[in-house]
């Protein structure tokens, strides 16, 4: 899976989640560009993608994130090395 | 052993001494640094046994660490962790404490800081190593010993802590920028030497008067008034403190966490805990909220994300209750912040599904919602603070013997 794929699922993911067909993501997008995406709801997106991909995440993995471009190369390693 | 304190010689002392750490460079820095932070150590244990004992407190995660990627290894070293951490603290109302031997030597300044940092040195060890960030025995005891944050915080993780003591862009400042700082260092004990010492008298006045009343409207104005005198003393002392070691550290060329960001401006209890004591609301996501709430998405709370929220926000903020003190006080307390936290969230839920996404937005916005929320926000925290610091739960035993 390539990352414009990876990217394509992961915005379907997030739609989901956080219940909006609208979303669009990129490599910069940040909590603060989507609506509801707090730390309290960072937690439901991290099981939602664990599910759509087939992977696990460690805490110490999801807390560094800084942007959805950091998220997609993480699962891009989680994939490559499953 | 003298006392370390803010207030304290010594920690004037080290507050004058530490700047030259912007002079010292390469391999001297870290031994320099290690140095003013094992002599604060030392002074700061009551006696030999203390200090023996915060000696094991300490090096035991470092080296244990590399051994616990094995399934079922971390689990088992955080459960003997939180028991050692239980006995050493001595709570009161938990059971088996009660049978074991104690002796309050066994206590040291920092222990239950020392906790946070050691759960995120094992926690992201692995990751460390991955990411090729300098994992060595000086550097870890100066993440966990630095004096600055000895005291009460704040909670800094290690790979932030490393990062920020090895980079290389650290500039001179210039006299401008070194008054700004001192500046926040004489604001940080004015808050805490003027400022909190009046609202803590205040606090113990209307403490007093609450269990010596014989009328429960007046039990009930003195409580209120308590509470609110209270709060205003934790703010304070608290953020008083910090801007004394932020600003402290900032002379020596180091970044220590904010950990305030005027919380009574805060709309929700989310907001508030989002401002106050930043770095414990974050370490706390990160590693109690986080965690329960995905093992319950991934089991019980399949099909209830919701549910499972409201559950994992409840543990957390009971569990975050119970380690700031050793009272059933501040079991009440952690209960209070649990209910008043799932409160929030339903809500905010709720006005969502009434409103709309757009709508909520618009509703938030309202100058009267605004203040209505803000005061709620403000009286809450005032009267679930009132367990912190004080027998609040004694006081009103006491009220109800006397059968006021």
């Amino acid at each position: 899976m390539d990352l414009e794929e990876i990217r394509k699922k992961l915005e379907n993911v997030f739609q989901t989640v956080f219940d909006d067909e609208e979303i669009e993501i990129g490599d910069a997008t940040t909590a603060d560009d989507i609506d509801g995406w707090d730390s309290l709801t960072h937690v439901q997106l991290i099981v939602a993608v664990e599910e759509a991909f087939n992977c696990k995440f460690s805490v110490a993995e999801t807390i560094k994130l800084k942007n959805v471009g950091e998220f997609i190369r993480l699962i891009e390693r989680k994939a490559a090395n499953a | 052993m003298p006392e370390f304190s803010i207030g304290s010689y010594i920690f004037g002392g080290l507050l004058i001494i530490s700047p030259l750490l912007l002079i010292w460079k390469g391999r001297q820095r870290p031994v320099i640094f290690f140095l003013l932070n094992l002599f604060t150590f030392i002074i700061s244990c009551k006696s030999s046994i203390t200090l023996a004992i915060a000696v094991i407190w300490v090096l035991l995660p470092y080296f244990l660490a590399p051994f616990l990627n094995k399934k079922g290894a971390k689990p088992l070293f955080f459960t003997l962790l939180g028991l050692i951490y239980i006995y050493l603290m001595n709570y009161a109302w938990v059971p088996f404490i009660r049978l074991l031997p104690w002796n309050p030597l066994f206590k040291f300044i920092g222990l239950s800081y020392f906790l946070f940092r050691e759960i995120d040195f094992v926690l992201q060890y692995e990751g460390l190593r991955e990411a090729g960030v300098r994992i060595s025995l000086i550097d870890y005891l100066n993440y966990m010993l630095s004096f600055y944050t000895l005291l009460a915080g704040p909670i800094i993780r290690y790979e932030a802590f490393v990062e920020d003591f090895y980079r290389e862009d650290r500039a001179y400042f210039s006299g401008n920028e070194l008054l700004s700082k001192l500046q926040r260092i004489l604001w940080g004990y004015l808050k805490v030497y003027v400022f909190s010492a009046l609202f803590n008298n205040g606090g113990d006045y209307w403490f007093e008067r609450i269990s010596e009343t014989d009328a429960v409207w007046k039990a009930v104005l003195y409580f209120l008034l308590f509470s609110f005198f209270n709060s205003a003393f934790i703010y304070f002392n608290f953020s008083g403190y910090c801007d004394v070691v932020i600003g402290g550290a900032d002379l020596a060329g180091l970044s220590v966490k904010e950990n305030f960001n005027k919380p009574y401006l805060a709309h929700s209890l989310t907001e508030f805990w989002n401002r106050h004591h930043i770095s414990l609301s974050e370490w706390i996501r990160d590693y109690i909220y986080s965690p329960v709430f995905k093992a319950l998405l991934s089991g019980p709370c399949r099909k209830k994300a919701f549910l499972g929220q409201c559950v994992a926000l409840f543990a957390t903020f009971l569990i975050a209750g119970i380690w700031h003190g050793t009272t059933v006080n501040y079991v009440i307390y952690g209960f209070l912040q649990g209910l008043g936290m799932v409160f929030s969230t339903v809500r905010k839920k709720r006005l969502i599904k009434k409103f709309g996404k757009k709508g909520y937005r618009e509703y938030e916005k309202r100058k009267l919602v605004g203040i209505m929320e803000n005061v709620a926000v403000w009286t809450f925290i005032s009267l679930s603070f009132a367990f912190v610091g004080y027998d609040l739960v004694g006081a009103l035993g006491f009220l109800v013997i006397r059968g006021v």
